[in-house]
């Protein structure tokens, strides 16, 4: 079990972090993911200024934006998946 | 334990009216509540003018210390004169309430107040005296936790006249329905629909004069204690969140790093009250734009900062009591219900500058201290008593 942490603090709030987290959602439907990963949101994470930070098992990438969400899926939480 | 008077009125104007002559007016001071009931002769624009003149001129003079022989005088060389009617009039019923204690009462040809304790109506000693030669009531007493008030106009007396009842209401059957009202322990703001709503049946949906009422209702008062922002030293952080646990009634939390600074220092849990898009519902587009609220053990609401501060800055610009909240559950309006709801109000404001939004500086101060001041102002024009403490 994975778990994607996506920051809803002020500054990812503003950025779009609920338009990211649809997206993740959206793309663990379609993959048939569910039951792998578990998405939660957090308070700030201390890395904003730079676009939505998302927390994904140990490692915290910073500046996903909701247009770069699906990539970002597919390039940075998916192999994970797949590892795990 | 501190008293409050809790208080909420209602103007009805007279059928094809669009003005009441009637005028309520609450103003309070640190230590005292003051309410004014004023009713002008005649109705609409004529009676409306007098009745604002005398409500705001009795209850500035009397909230200043002024005697009522002073008032009455002031009144009199200042109220244009009716040129029907030759006359410059407006009754008034005025009740200062000291600490929520101590009682004072002038009434000036208007129906007398009306005090319900323990579900019975207490009877009110007055003295009448003659000044400039109008005939003024005067009273004195103490009040406790539970009492009801309220003072009406007489438009309440006469509802109902010639049909429901043969000589209208009744002040002793006014009295009545106030004491059964009270034995519900309703507060003031269910007892004032009640009496608006019987006083509009009684006639029939068309009110034949102006009436208005003013329902009070004496409660310790409620406390609520606000923490939002980390301190300007680190060092500080668990003191700030010491003196937030200790505060007096409700507590929250504002601010997403402040509320982990909070779970750090307690050793607790913060859990953020997050759920998946798609599991959310009925959220209308009202709710969108607030970010969510968080648990944290001990604490009654945590909530984001920034964003939850200023719409709930924007939330009580309109509502002036709980009532007028929407119906919803997001952070913003369930902060604002916190601090509408209680009469004590104390904010910790932490003064460290968020690395992370420099850009938020306007004019030198951070956002977080411009909703406070709005908040802040916005508490205090509801007669609340308002605490800051930065740190």
């Amino acid at each position: 079990m994975i778990t994607i942490v996506v920051c809803v603090g002020s500054s990812c709030y503003v950025r779009g972090s609920d338009k990211v987290a649809e997206t993740f959602e959206r793309l663990m439907n379609e993959q048939e993911l569910n039951d792998k990963v578990e998405l939660v949101g957090s308070f700030c994470m201390d890395a904003c200024s730079m676009g939505v930070s998302v927390r994904v098992g140990d490692q915290i990438f910073r500046g996903v934006s909701p247009e770069s969400a699906e990539q970002f899926f597919n390039d940075e939480i998916r192999p994970r998946i797949d590892a795990a | 334990m501190r008293q409050v008077v809790e208080y909420a009125s209602r103007t009805l104007s007279k059928a094809g009216e669009e003005l009441c002559g009637d005028t309520v007016d609450i103003g309070s001071t640190p230590t005292s509540f003051i309410a004014v009931l004023s009713d002008g002769l005649g109705s609409g624009v004529k009676a409306n003018i007098l009745s604002t003149l005398t409500a705001q001129i009795a209850s500035t003079m009397f909230k200043e210390g002024a005697h009522v022989e002073d008032v009455i005088e002031t009144l009199a060389s200042t109220l244009p004169e009716c040129q029907v009617r030759k006359l410059a009039y407006a009754t008034f019923a005025m009740i200062k309430v000291v600490r929520g204690r101590e009682a004072y009462v002038v009434e000036y040809d208007s129906p007398p107040l009306i005090v319900v304790r323990g579900n019975k109506l207490l009877p009110i000693e007055a003295r009448e005296r003659t000044i400039n030669g109008r005939k003024v009531r005067e009273a004195e007493f103490d009040l406790q936790v539970g009492d009801y008030m309220v003072i009406v106009s007489d438009g309440y007396e006469h509802a109902g006249v010639g049909k429901l009842y043969r000589l209208g209401w009744g002040w002793q059957n006014i009295a009545v329905s106030v004491e059964r009202w009270a034995g519900t322990n309703c507060d003031a703001y269910e007892l004032i629909h009640a009496l608006t709503t019987t006083c509009l049946k009684l006639y029939d949906g068309k009110p034949g004069d102006d009436a208005s009422a003013i329902a009070m209702r004496v409660r310790p008062a409620v406390a609520a204690t606000i923490l939002t922002g980390p301190p300007a030293n680190k060092e500080d952080d668990a003191r700030a969140v010491t003196k937030l646990m200790e505060g007096r009634g409700l507590k929250a939390i504002c601010g997403g790093t402040t509320a982990q600074m909070a779970a750090r220092v307690l050793g607790r849990e913060l859990k953020v009250e997050w759920v998946r898009p798609s599991q959310r519902h009925g959220e209308g587009p009202r709710k969108q734009g607030t970010p969510p609220v968080a648990r944290l053990e001990g604490v009654d609401l945590v909530t984001e900062g920034i964003l939850t501060l200023g719409k709930t800055a924007e939330l009580l610009e309109k509502a002036e009591s709980t009532r007028d909240l929407p119906h919803d559950s997001d952070a913003a309006t369930q902060l604002a219900r916190i601090l509408l709801s209680a009469d004590d109000i104390h904010l910790i404001v932490g003064m460290a500058l968020n690395p992370n939004q420099v850009a938020d500086v306007i004019r030198g101060q951070p956002m977080r201290h411009m909703y406070i001041r709005q908040i802040v102002r916005d508490l205090k024009r509801r007669q609340k008593r308002v605490t800051e403490e930065y740190i």
